[in-house]
């Protein structure tokens, strides 16, 4: 996948970030090290980085580091589950995941008074789902069945969720990206989700 | 040592061979250490040399001698009296050398202080603080050493070719580019391209073939 490249000198102009500043945040891991893309141009090697990506990830930290410390930001942005648990009436006053879903859950897999990071991030992914449309309460339940069965085996590294139906059969499997993945033209591909993005937002909803 | 060692504290006087990985506390070394795998120490101090072969995070990182690292080094605090080479990257807080470095890969840190003695090298360097300088001190007494030997000592002078930084100074370094905010070329330099923010400084008689403010 071709994805659109900015050079590092065009990245400080538009964000008025210095060089200082670019390197201490990839020193604290801010920005992972092969969002740094060398090519050689005419005046020799120069750093690129995916557009969208670090022009996202700039923002959020501009946004977010008058609250946040850098190391306290490095967690926010790692794939790491963080090790935070929330009260269940806290997560419905809060308004981070709806009761419906948080319902769907605990008639599965039991209730709880307390939700550890990685039980709220697959309410809140089911959540998400639900919200769209994109899937059924019956679909929800086979999704919170993949996500716990599963999900742990990926033990922190990156995967993507895909949700796919043909002929009014649905079913949901995980990826471990990047990968590539084609299907036959009679399915229909409802949702891609990249864990990552959503641990990401979770993990600034909670904090 | 055969197999990895894990302990809070070593203490070595002269010669120390780790087969495996380590991870201590404490270092301290007067002699040669050497460590296969890789190194996870809060603080190392070596008087001598050191060669670590694996991997390297040192929190604080004290040489007065010699430190190889064959791949990346990562810590808050590199202060070495001496000369350290780096084959990938090194990352710290702090990086101070009085001697010589050589980085093949970025050489990243908040502030980069360096006093030459002696020919040094690197690839990338970026960071918020970056001061070159030319030691001449030594360079008398050294004369009078190397004068039994040969004519002249090899001159001090950093060979890069990027250094980017929010604050920079530089000494008889040889560099294609160079970009920061506030830059100063000090004598002896040969750069190529300067890019400049807010102010932009040149010795006389040092070279810089073209400057630009971005």
């Amino acid at each position: 996948m071709e994805q659109d490249l900015i050079s590092k000198k065009e990245l400080l102009e538009l964000t008025g970030i210095s060089y200082g500043q670019l390197y201490r945040w990839k020193r604290k891991n801010l920005i992972p090290e092969d969002w740094f893309i060398r090519k050689s141009t005419f005046t020799g090697q120069e750093t690129f980085f995916p557009k969208e990506k670090i022009l996202a990830r700039i923002d959020k930290i501009i946004n977010m580091k008058d609250d946040l410390s850098l190391d306290e930001l490095a967690d926010v942005f790692s794939p790491n589950l963080a090790e935070t648990a929330v009260f269940k009436e806290e997560l419905i006053k809060r308004n981070i995941v709806s009761n419906t879903s948080l319902d769907l859950y605990t008639e599965q897999a039991g209730d709880a008074k307390v939700f550890p990071f990685e039980k709220i991030l697959y309410v809140s992914i089911l959540d998400q789902l639900l919200q769209t449309g994109d899937i059924s309460l019956e679909e929800g339940k086979m999704l919170l069945r993949v996500l716990e069965d599963h999900y742990p085996k990926f033990q922190g590294k990156n995967c993507e969720l895909v949700f796919i139906r043909k002929m009014g059969v649905s079913t949901f499997f995980l990826l471990s990206t990047p990968a590539e993945i084609y299907f036959e033209p009679g399915v229909k591909v409802v949702t891609r989700l990249n864990l990552a993005s959503s641990i990401e937002e979770l993990k600034i909803k909670i904090s | 040592m055969e197999g990895d060692l894990d302990c809070l504290e070593l203490g070595c006087t002269g010669v120390a061979d780790i087969k495996g990985n380590f991870r201590a506390a404490d270092v301290s070394v007067r002699g040669v250490m050497t460590v296969a795998g890789n190194t996870q120490a809060n603080k190392a101090v070596i008087n001598g040399q050191a060669d670590f072969d694996g991997e390297a995070d040192v929190k604080e990182m004290r040489c007065n001698g010699v430190a190889n690292f064959k791949k990346n080094l990562a810590g808050e605090e590199v202060r070495i009296w001496g000369s350290v080479s780096v084959q990938g990257n090194c990352e710290a807080e702090r990086f101070l050398v009085k001697g010589s470095f050589a980085t093949r890969g970025l050489l990243n840190a908040g502030n980069i202080d360096v006093q030459m003695y002696w020919p040094c090298q690197a690839a990338e360097i970026g960071g918020e603080r970056i001061t070159v300088k030319k030691s001449t001190s030594l360079k008398n007494m050294l004369k009078s050493i190397w004068g039994l030997f040969q004519s002249d000592p090899p001159q001090p002078k950093l060979t890069a070719e990027v250094v980017e930084g929010d604050e920079i100074y530089l000494e008889h370094t040889e560099a294609k580019i160079v970009r920061g905010n506030h830059i100063t070329i000090g004598p002896g330099c040969e750069i190529e391209l300067v890019e400049y923010k807010q102010s932009f400084q040149q010795a006389k008689g040092t070279q810089v073939h073209h400057s630009k403010e971005i």
